[in-house]
């Protein structure tokens, strides 16, 4: 009873305590709930893959002072988010490599048309953009190049050596978004879908090493579990830039990788007019420039308008290029990745 | 009139009661069922998943994995787990604080940070390709680093385990059974239950563990229900539907585990049974004190000085890709959001807790039969990892109604949803220990509600209140699925953040930016759980924590009984 009564006179005191703390945790809690939820909107919102989209995306706000997100994923989730939100997006514009995708997004009636700008394409670039201007094609980089250690014996060259070499790795397409253009043309070169199912067999024998993203890759060959990496052109050149212990092969034929920005079909009027103006601020020659003159590999991409030319890459003129067609391959994607996560990725 | 005032009187009975029920509605049964009954309605998913059709849904491969690895992750968790319990419970020595903080910090690391610095370890040239890669990248790798990642969980469940074996027990077996091993054996089978419980909550949370199934699980070739879940969820081609039927295997493991767990406890009140006087705690023999700090060492270095160091070394070492040796806006604003996400879900998921809990302590029999279900609702919520809820949430929220997809506000709900179940375990024991009579006699003696919270329990309970709070803070802050799959636009966490800098290459980015947040989180935990409780309720009644003055509480039980 002692005790009881000892508290009993502490009362006062600890009964204000106890009020003062749970006011000052009641305004705590109110503080951080209004600073979450309120404040400035996202305005517009923009998911992409593409690395240099952030810089873009905050040039953008700043020149016309209207707040604008983006949202940066790799590009299988990228696809996974915006068919997972479907009819109710919660972006405005998509900006990502692989115009499979983006072709089976328009299937899903999940783009926009006619929003894309008409501007002044090059040969390659008309041929890129689709009919129905569901998406706009902003440039392209090549899906996969062969980057190998320069103390490797033999460094593969062509499809057909890559094809029988042994310690090979490639990015898995369902979570990297130029993966799956590769496996496409790996296919496409090997015979089509399921002929060239073979071939892919063929070089998981031989002990293809498949890793998540092209980063991780690239961490494999520089530990030297693999001696060469089909990878992106971009990754694959700037790091044989920095670093002279690599060196890049671009086979013939090398595939096409569009990176494509397209809008939201499910979205109001006056947002839709808002995302085609940011595709066509992606678009604009001083604006491309900008993206030429980033850091790291994401200022390495061809343009495809006549308007700036690429001045750090060679001329796309001299390079064998094919382009898997995205009617084709697109709506196949599903498929695709999910034959080669269970057969290859096993 | 009369009808009125009776419908009063339900309402203050059953009020609380209806709440819950509409919250845990809302939070679980809605979105789960919505979720969970995929496979047998497809035409609820959002998008038959980029155009294909539904593969054949269970992977015998990752079912298998995942039970195994489980049960061997929950079989080897036992005994450090009981020596972690004892030593803290039942023994006096210097090392005990340390310990204490290892098994902390094991809780704070998130696994994926974990297991990145081991595989920062075996990358280094003198290990690479050697048996250590091998070991890491297998089986042995994943089961070491679920095991050391469960030990915080288990040594919180031995200690109680320890605990109910009360010091009477103790006393009447010395007078009782004269052979030493005998009275040992008799300890064990005391122990037997805790032990059963310890194996239970390995296997759910290592079949959950998402950070080390989507590192190691996915580049040692071993694929496991949980991240074969997320790849379905997240990749292309989105299936939402085998999602589902994967999930149930999960749910049904997890719910089995409970099942068997709640046994479990009931044999152990049966056979502990009654009222207990805490045991004694004794000084550490030289064996004992060898072994005590073998099993701290092997925690601190295996769980958090290797990684970090790794981590560390990555931090300064490598600063490619042109990054400044500093934290950028995006990491701080990052950091600055997890706070703020982590310390409000914290709190609401502590409050739901403690109300739920309270509930249970009423008189009356129909508001103890709904917060007894609600209680069983919540744990069976632990049978559902984060990346489920988050599917179902993506689903259940992102139509006409409750559209809240896509904002700060269901992230919030999901992370109190989903840590709900923490805070209810760990503040379960605390109030099971509070003596009824006490609020009863307050009753009686017509204080209200509010003064009988301010005034008995709020400072018997606050100490144990702000531990939950801080448990449920750290794991919020570096909290990876949830925050992956329903981030709003512009205001990704943390663990988002973290894992974009992994994708983009910037290791040393990555692991500077977790060290600082680590330093952060550590520092408003340790301030929040010491702090606080010293202003609040001073030297007042309640010091749980430490061996010396842990006796108040229960004492002035006694002396009201």
């Amino acid at each position: 009873m002692h005790r009881l009564r000892s508290a009993d006179q502490d009362d006062g005191t600890d009964m204000t305590r106890v009020r003062v703390a749970s006011v000052a945790l009641l305004l705590l809690v109110l503080w951080c709930l209004a600073s979450l939820t309120g404040g400035r909107g996202p305005g517009l919102v923009i998911y992409s893959s593409v690395g240099v989209a952030p810089a873009i995306v905050a040039a953008y706000a700043r020149e016309t002072g209207r707040p604008a997100t983006v949202l940066t994923m790799p590009g299988g989730m990228l696809l996974a988010r915006v068919s997972a939100e479907a009819h109710h997006p919660r972006w405005d514009a998509v900006w990502f490599e692989g115009d499979g995708g983006a072709v089976a997004l328009d299937r899903a009636r999940l783009l926009a048309h006619g929003v894309v700008p008409e501007l002044d394409w090059t040969p390659t670039g008309r041929d890129l953009q689709p009919a129905d201007r569901s998406y706009e094609v902003t440039g392209f980089t090549l899906a996969g190049v062969f980057l190998s250690r320069r103390d490797q014996g033999h460094a593969p060259r062509n499809w057909r050596d890559i094809m029988g070499a042994a310690r090979v790795g490639m990015a898995n397409p369902a979570l990297s978004g130029p993966a799956y253009p590769l496996l496409a043309g790996m296919l496409a070169l090997n015979g089509g879908w399921p002929a060239g199912q073979a071939a892919l067999r063929r070089m998981v024998a031989g002990g293809l090493l498949v890793g998540p993203s092209n980063p991780s890759v690239l961490v494999a060959l520089r530990v030297g579990r693999i001696g060469t990496a089909i990878v992106q052109s971009a990754a694959a050149i700037a790091l044989a830039r920095a670093n002279p212990d690599y060196v890049v092969d671009i086979p013939s034929p090398a595939f096409v990788l569009p990176a494509v920005a397209a809008v939201a079909a499910d979205r109001p009027a006056a947002r839709q007019q808002e995302a085609a103006s940011f595709l066509r601020f992606i678009m604009r020659p001083d604006i491309q420039s900008q993206r030429m003159r980033q850091p790291g590999a994401e200022r390495l991409f061809w343009p495809v308008t006549a308007r700036p030319a690429q001045p750090d890459l060679p001329d796309a003129g001299g390079i064998v290029l094919s382009h898997p067609d995205p009617d084709i391959w697109g709506p196949r994607q599903a498929e695709v990745t999910g034959w080669f996560q269970q057969e290859i990725m096993r | 009139m009369s009808g009125a005032r009776r419908w009063i009187g339900f309402m203050g009975i059953c009020g609380p009661s209806v709440l819950f029920g509409a919250v845990i509605a809302v939070c679980f049964l809605y979105p789960l069922t919505r979720f969970l009954m995929l496979p047998l309605m497809p035409d609820w998913a959002p998008l038959p998943g980029l155009g294909a059709a539904s593969g054949p849904g269970l992977s015998s491969g990752a079912l298998w994995n995942t039970v195994r690895l489980s049960t061997e992750a929950g079989l080897l968790v036992i005994p450090p787990g009981l020596l972690a319990g004892f030593l803290l419970e039942r023994r006096r020595w210097r090392g005990a604080g340390l310990l204490s903080a290892a098994l902390w910090g094991i809780f704070l690391m998130p696994s994926y940070l974990l297991t990145m610095g081991w595989q920062i370890v075996v990358a280094a040239p003198f290990l690479a390709g050697g048996a250590a890669g091998h070991l890491l990248y297998g089986e042995a790798g994943i089961v070491a680093l679920l095991t050391v990642k469960g030990l915080a969980f288990s040594s919180v469940a031995a200690r109680a385990g320890w605990h109910a074996v009360g010091a009477d027990m103790d006393a009447a077996s010395r007078v009782h059974v004269p052979a030493a091993w005998r009275r040992a054996w008799l300890t064990l089978r005391l122990l037997l239950p805790v032990s059963g419980s310890i194996f239970t909550i390995q296997v759910v949370a290592a079949s959950q563990d998402f950070g080390i199934a989507a590192t190691l699980g996915a580049q040692a070739r071993m694929p496991l229900v949980i991240y074969a879940i997320y790849q379905d969820l997240s990749t292309v081609p989105l299936d939402f539907t085998r999602a589902a039927r994967l999930s149930w295997v999960l749910v049904l493991l997890a719910l089995a585990a409970l099942v068997v767990q709640a046994v479990l406890a009931r044999r152990s009140a049966m056979a502990g049974g009654g009222h207990r006087h805490r045991p004694g705690v004794a000084p550490c023999g030289r064996g004992m004190t060898v072994l005590a700090w073998s099993l701290t060492v092997g925690i601190l270095l295996a769980g958090e000085v290797v990684p970090l160091l790794a981590l560390a070394a990555q931090a300064m070492g490598d600063t490619g890709s042109g990054d400044a040796l500093l934290i950028d806006g995006e990491g701080w604003r990052g950091i600055g959001l997890s706070l703020r996400y982590a310390f409000v879900s914290a709190v609401f998921a502590v409050l739901l807790a403690a109300l739920i809990l309270g509930g249970r302590m009423r008189a009356g029999g129909s508001g103890r039969v709904v917060a007894r279900m609600l209680l069983w609702l919540t744990s069976a919520n632990m049978a559902v990892p984060g990346v489920i809820l988050g599917a179902a949430y993506v689903i259940a929220f992102n139509g006409r109604v409750l559209s809240l997809y896509g904002t700060p506000a269901l992230l919030i709900l999901a992370y109190t949803a989903s840590h709900l179940p923490i805070a209810i375990r760990f503040l379960d024991a605390p109030f099971a220990h509070l003596h009824r009579g006490l609020g009863e006699a307050a009753r009686v003696h017509g204080v209200s509600l509010a003064r009988r919270v301010e005034r008995i329990y709020l400072p018997l309970l606050f100490r144990r209140l702000t531990w939950a709070w801080g448990m449920v803070f750290v794991t919020l802050f570096f909290e990876l699925p949830l925050s992956e799959i329903l981030y709003p636009a512009g205001s990704a966490p943390l663990g988002v953040k973290l894992l974009s800098l992994d994708d983009t290459l910037h290791y040393g980015a990555e692991a500077r930016l977790a060290l600082v947040a680590m330093g952060i989180c550590l520092a408003v935990t340790a301030a929040a759980i010491i702090l606080v409780p010293r202003l609040v309720v001073g030297s007042g009644p309640e010091r749980m924590g430490g061996a010396g003055n842990a006796r108040t509480a229960p004492s002035l039980e006694q002396e009201n009984a």
